[in-house]
């Protein structure tokens, strides 16, 4: 981190390799798909290189990164929303497209994800999906815990809901 | 199942989570995972280099506006002058011009006029 901080170029890609993965995963829990997330993802580490004079030593590097990765994912989406606004809708190919995508579980599951407020997704992915704690995800998105935590009720109880109407369908 | 804070708010659906995760899934592959970090590596080396040009190019701004800021300030102090010694230069040929335009509406007798004439002072 000190070596990076110095201006080592190799020990910030240390850095990049080993916090990439999770950094997409934050990314990946705000914005729409795989694309907006790499970009989140690539936007957050070129602000943390920049900042890292600010970056304190006893700080947690992960926790510090994710929310400059957050912050750059949700101007992501923000982007997004006006560029929408203006455009027509347009398919994009995703080179991750699952084949078991089809499937109506899924699909519906995908559109009910849809239709959640934004930051009630953020919270259910980030904590089912990355197994972040309460407080963690508070850190990431800037809210309080147990704002999180009751993020991650309505979403739960909505999307079990959901899956308990196809439950009973079948 | 329950979650690790407990709570029957809080209660897991397995088949939702198992489902969220299929959804949410990462890229696997250790060559995406380089090969993005070989991106982000990238996009920091061309905006270092950028902000090194512009740097460059922000001084040399810089110093042609200060020259041309110096230039600007020496023409007009010398416009300046030059309006000012034109004005006086008016001033003092505009008084002229009155003295002998009000000679020439001088009214002179005829016996004045001819001692002018004999004296040499037209």
């Amino acid at each position: 981190m000190l070596a990076a901080q110095r201006g080592q170029r190799s020990a910030f890609s240390a850095l990049v390799r080993m916090h990439e993965r999770r950094a997409y995963a934050v990314a990946r829990s705000i914005v729409a798909n795989h694309e907006d997330a790499e970009d989140a993802v690539q936007d957050g580490f070129l602000h943390a290189y920049r900042a890292l004079d600010r970056f304190l030593p006893d700080q947690a590097f992960g926790a510090w990164l994710h929310r400059i990765v957050a912050n750059a994912a949700l101007d992501i989406t923000r982007r997004r929303k006006v560029r929408d606004a203006d455009e027509l809708p347009e398919t994009v190919a995703s080179p991750f497209r699952d084949p078991a995508e089809g499937s109506e579980l899924r699909s519906r599951l995908k559109a009910a994800l849809d239709a959640l407020p934004p930051r009630q997704r953020s919270v259910i992915v980030l904590h089912d999906v990355e197994g972040f704690k309460h407080s963690e995800i508070g850190k990431i998105l800037g809210i309080p815990e147990g704002t999180a935590r009751s993020d991650l009720h309505y979403a739960r109880t909505y999307l079990r809901s959901l899956l308990g109407d196809m439950r009973s369908e079948q | 199942m329950t979650d690790e804070h407990g709570g029957p708010e809080l209660v897991r659906d397995d088949a939702l989570t198992a489902t969220l995760r299929a959804i949410y899934r990462k890229p696997t592959g250790e060559a995406y995972w380089a090969a993005l970090e070989g991106r982000i590596m990238a996009r920091i080396e061309e905006s270092e280099a950028w902000w090194s040009v512009s740097d460059r190019w922000l001084r040399a701004g810089l110093a042609a506006a200060a020259a041309a800021l110096v230039l600007a300030g020496a023409m007009y102090f010398r416009a300046q002058a030059r309006i000012n010694r034109t004005l006086a230069a008016d001033a003092i040929v505009e008084v002229e011009g009155l003295e002998s335009a009000l000679a020439q509406r001088e009214p002179i007798s005829r016996e004045e006029a001819v001692l002018r004439k004999l004296t040499g002072h037209q």
